[in-house]
């Protein structure tokens, strides 16, 4: 009976999405508004306080959703080239934690499996375009 | 309240996106469409220990977006180990052309990361699907 089978599969899987999404999207909603002319300082080891701002907009809101804030960071006259493309590329691999992790749990992927090897190569791919020598990119 | 209703629209937004997808795949599947597919992509696939059909789901999520790619892993009744070497995959490389559009215009040289991401993927799903 592959009526049963569409139907079945189309319930479980909005339903599961639903679990996922509107608890997501509503503190997303909640967060976003709370986030307009934040200043972080605590990475001023590594990042400015703008790089960090786009770093933690990506993180959180992802790419899509955070680029207005990721795009307007990187861009100021402050950010060198090199911690610019350093954090686009950590977030090129990294983002959107909490969203496009929790779909696929939902969807029945390991949780540990899915983050931590993603951790790991964008961490590895930030110091490597942060620390390594080689031509500075141009800025803009 | 405001924001919760937001919440549901945002879901019933994307819920409109992934069934058609589902609906396709899920047909596609069933009249055995798929198959061609899957046999030219078989042995690509095998190089991340993924069936050949799962090639649509890396299409979909790389060229569209997760949604896509989730809709179509629920039409093809995947298992949970392939789910998660294609979450994976995925997460790493994905929305390629939209998300692409935003690292170009944080400066336009950083387009070389969008293959990068997609080359990363490959690699990370060949070296530890083995223990997935």
């Amino acid at each position: 009976m592959w009526m049963k089978e569409y139907i079945e599969g189309l319930l479980s899987f909005s339903l599961r999405m639903a679990v996922v999404l509107i608890p997501l999207l509503t503190l997303l909603e909640v967060a976003k508004e709370r986030w307009e002319g934040r200043r972080w300082r605590g990475f001023s080891w590594v990042l400015s306080p703008e790089g960090t701002v786009a770093l933690l907009a990506g993180l959180i809101f992802g790419i899509l959703y955070g680029a207005g804030v990721i795009i307007a960071s990187l861009r100021q006259e402050r950010v060198k080239g090199r911690e610019a493309l350093a954090v686009v590329g950590f977030l090129s691999l990294f983002h959107a934690v909490f969203e496009d992790t929790l779909l696929f749990v939902a969807a029945g992927a390991d949780p540990l499996a899915i983050t931590v090897p993603r951790l790991i190569l964008a961490a590895a791919l930030f110091v490597l375009l942060m620390y390594l020598p080689g031509r500075p990119t141009s800025s803009s | 309240m405001d924001k919760i209703k937001a919440g549901v629209k945002g879901y019933l937004e994307l819920l409109l996106f992934l069934l058609p997808v589902y609906t396709l795949v899920f047909f596609l599947q069933r009249w055995g469409v798929l198959e061609g597919l899957a046999a030219k992509a078989e042995p690509f696939m095998g190089f991340v220990g993924l069936p050949g059909e799962a090639a649509l789901v890396i299409i979909l999520g790389n060229f569209v977006n997760l949604y896509a790619a989730l809709g179509a892993v629920a039409g093809l009744g995947l298992s949970s180990r392939e789910v998660t070497i294609l979450a994976l995959m995925l997460l790493l490389s994905h929305n390629q052309i939209l998300e692409g559009a935003v690292i170009l215009r944080v400066r336009r040289g950083f387009l070389a990361l969008a293959p990068l991401r997609f080359v990363v993927s490959v690699l990370a799903a060949h070296v530890l699907h083995p223990y997935l």
